[in-house]
């Protein structure tokens, strides 16, 4: 009806067309992001239904969706953990062999809503032991199960096989899987705050709730360095603003006394900076910059921090 | 219309700031947390009593607020709930894919295994198939043998069949002999059961595990919104003398988004423990300020206050939010399937999402639609928690139609 009025017919001068135009371009505008909204969720069912199947097995029904409010009912509890980093929806469907029998694969698709959460949930639920698949992102898996992200998306695809595995079929899905999702396949940029050398591959943690158990500290990314042979955490927590950044600090050092550990100016790196010990772990370096705030933990030698410290705040700058 | 509509957002904040208002003005110890003072419970640790319960038949004596592990990853909160005198923890299989396991492990050999005690969850079904086929006992056995192996243990205090969605489930004989093997052999001193379905299923989940002596245990949903009737069957399990721990305590899914309305987590928690039937709950914790703010209700009584600031948090939700309990299903003359309308509108309306609610919505055939309530005269359908559903079922359909 709108549309009907808006093109009716009658005499137009310019200010009228130039009223038409922007009119005609909002009218796009909105139906070109309607459609590449609408795309993303029907994108993952033809995925599912259309690229995955592979030879020999066939989706058993439709693919089904979860939300924030009933992910439970699909993993029980693990949904807090999902929904406490952003979780946005769940596309997923069954496979069952053609031939029949009581195998089934089973591929979920997490929206994250973006690359930084999808990082956040792979992580920890890495397997140390599993060896790392060239598949998306960041993978690990086995002949059963395959995990891995790309993009705002993490992946889970899982095999119940009564008789004999099929060896390859779970990291092929997977792999297809990967290739039709959209996006890239970079890590989070938040990552480079962090040196790579000396950095333990797979100890990147991206921290929802509360680094080192701090609220305070509540969103943020942890990566562990091996230093002299000593294990070390360097952390970079995420603030809304410098201010918050800075109360942030005060919070911690105010904490720090409340436990009875003394803090102490850290030389050589100006205001809101401290070392202290904090409690339940080794020695600790703080240091505001900007809407961060960087440290490091678990110290044996502060000076061996400082170099630490000093690096992480130089790839904040840049 | 459309544009006042109450988005989950708005709700929140609406909710949060008359939470924080109630909360201002009825009681003054939460005046002190609104302003972020902390509540003098909550800043003295080292003088909090901890106060322990005995875990029904099992004679474990547990923290009443116990540890839901589930989702943390700073072992630091684990060493100072221990300080505290929390003393069970609760983790699963499932949880972050056997690292919760590890990391529970990793304190524990430090702090000392014997002071704890250790709750873990087997999923007795294959996650294929929506939970449909049940694992056989030898895998049950192997899943129990890795959770051992994470948790650094040759025992768990407490062994949990995990997410009992079937009433059936319990008393299957596969599930009977794999617990009562586990008791056996030492490596469960205690087995239960976890439940959170909704409705009759609750009921009869309870109602079929006490049939059998085997379980000690049930590690249940409970909160200030829970139906009578799962309160009740709770009570039941308790004078059969089984153990009764509390999860999803502070009906999760509503956090308060600012700290200032800290105290409904409160009072919901304290809600809980007051039941006279319950030994301990395990609201899932991941930093120090969820830890201070579960333990500072810890030796109060829930008082005229708490109830109040309860009752706000529970009147913002209760008009609109189905609490899944299931005993409006038969209540409609004309079949209509409310649970699935209420559903589609929880989308648009707690989610913004149009288009997922509409979706769901014409998924539904007229007979099961809200078609037959636009000339309901005289609509019988009722809802036990106050939700008026021929309002909302009308709604729904001028909406998504």
């Amino acid at each position: 009806m709108h549309t009907r009025r808006l093109f009716k017919r009658r005499p137009m001068g310019p200010d009228a067309a130039l009223d038409h135009a922007i009119k005609l371009f909002v009218i796009l505008w909105i139906l070109i992001g309607a459609c590449s909204a609408g795309a993303s969720e029907s994108s993952l069912e033809v995925i599912l239904t259309a690229r995955l199947p592979v030879p020999g097995w066939k989706p058993e029904s439709q693919p089904y969706h979860y939300i924030p409010e009933d992910l439970y009912e699909h993993i029980n509890g693990g949904a807090d953990f999902f929904v406490a980093y952003g979780f946005v929806g769940l596309t997923g469907i069954n496979y069952s062999p053609l031939s029949g029998g009581m195998d089934s694969v089973t591929v979920d698709i997490y929206d994250m809503g973006d690359t930084l959460n999808a990082f956040g949930v792979f992580q920890p639920r890495r397997d140390s032991q599993a060896p790392s698949l060239n598949i998306g992102t960041g993978s690990f898996g086995s002949d059963d199960y395959v995990a891995f992200h790309k993009d705002r998306y993490y992946v889970e695809i899982q095999a119940y096989f009564t008789g004999k595995k099929e060896k390859r079929l779970v990291k092929d899905m997977a792999a297809r899987v990967a290739a039709s999702l959209p996006g890239d396949d970079a890590l989070p940029h938040e990552l480079s705050y962090f040196p790579e050398k000396s950095r333990i591959a797979g100890s990147e943690r991206y921290i929802r709730g509360g680094i080192l158990g701090h609220a305070f500290l509540d969103r943020g990314m942890v990566c562990e360095y091996g230093i002299d042979g000593k294990k070390v955490t360097a952390f970079v927590a995420f603030l809304p603003s410098e201010k918050a950044a800075v109360m942030a600090v005060d919070h911690h050092r105010s904490f720090l006394e409340k436990s009875e550990k003394k803090s102490l100016p850290l030389e050589g790196f100006g205001t809101h900076s401290f070392v202290s010990e904090e409690p339940y772990h080794k020695t600790i370096i703080v240091k505001q910059a900007g809407a961060f705030v960087a440290g490091v933990y678990d110290l044996t030698s502060v000076e061996a921090g400082k170099i630490l410290l000093t690096e992480i705040l130089r790839n904040i700058a840049s | 219309m459309t544009g006042k509509k109450l988005t989950r957002r708005r709700f929140i904040r609406n909710l949060t700031a008359a939470c924080s208002f109630s909360s201002l003005y009825f009681n003054t110890l939460n005046v002190r947390h609104a302003l972020g003072k902390p509540h003098k419970k909550i800043a003295s640790k080292d003088k909090m009593e901890m106060e322990y319960r005995t875990l029904g038949r099992t004679g474990l004596k547990v923290s009443a607020l116990s540890f839901g592990v589930m989702r943390l990853a700073e072992p630091a909160v684990l060493f100072e709930a221990l300080d505290m005198g929390i003393n069970y923890f609760d983790t699963a299989h499932s949880y972050q894919r056997g690292n919760n396991e590890k990391m529970l492990g990793d304190v524990l050999k430090e702090y000392g295994r014997e002071k704890v005690f250790i709750a873990t969850k087997i999923p007795p079904y294959h996650k294929s198939l929506g939970m449909k086929r049940l694992n056989d006992q030898k895998s049950l056995e192997a899943k129990m043998e890795i959770s051992l192996k994470r948790l650094q243990t040759d025992y768990v205090d407490v062994l949990f069949l995990h997410n009992i969605s079937d009433p059936d489930w319990p008393v299957q004989d596969e599930m009977l002999s794999f617990c009562q093997k586990m008791k056996e052999t030492g490596k469960a001193r205690f087995v239960g059961i976890s439940f959170h379905s909704g409705g009759k299923t609750y009921v009869d989940t309870v109602d079929q595990a006490l049939t059998t002596d085997v379980y000690d245990v049930f590690l249940a949903t409970l909160n200030y919104k829970s139906p009578k009737a799962h309160m009740d069957a709770l009570k039941r399990a308790r004078n059969k003398n089984v153990g009764i721990v509390a999860m999803k305590t502070q009906a999760g899914g509503y956090e308060p988004e600012t700290p200032g309305s800290l105290s409904p987590h409160q009072a919901a928690l304290r809600w809980v423990l007051d039941r006279e039937f319950v030994d301990c709950a395990i609201p899932g914790m991941v930093n120090r300020q969820q830890l201070a703010e579960n333990s500072g209700v810890i030796g109060m009584k829930i008082g005229w206050g708490h109830r109040k600031t309860l009752a706000v948090y529970y009147d913002g939700i209760k008009d609109r939010y189905c609490l899944k309990c299931g005993a409006c299903a038969s209540s409609c003359k004309n079949a209509v399937d409310i649970h699935t309308i209420h559903r589609s509108l929880m989308y648009w309306e707690g989610y913004q999402d149009f288009e997922l609610g509409r979706k769901t919505y014409r998924e539904l055939s007229t007979a099961e639609n809200a078609l037959a309530c636009m000339g309901c005269s005289n609509p019988v359908c009722r809802c036990v928690n106050g939700i008026k559903i021929s309002e909302r079922m009308r709604y729904a359909h001028t909406t998504f139609i």
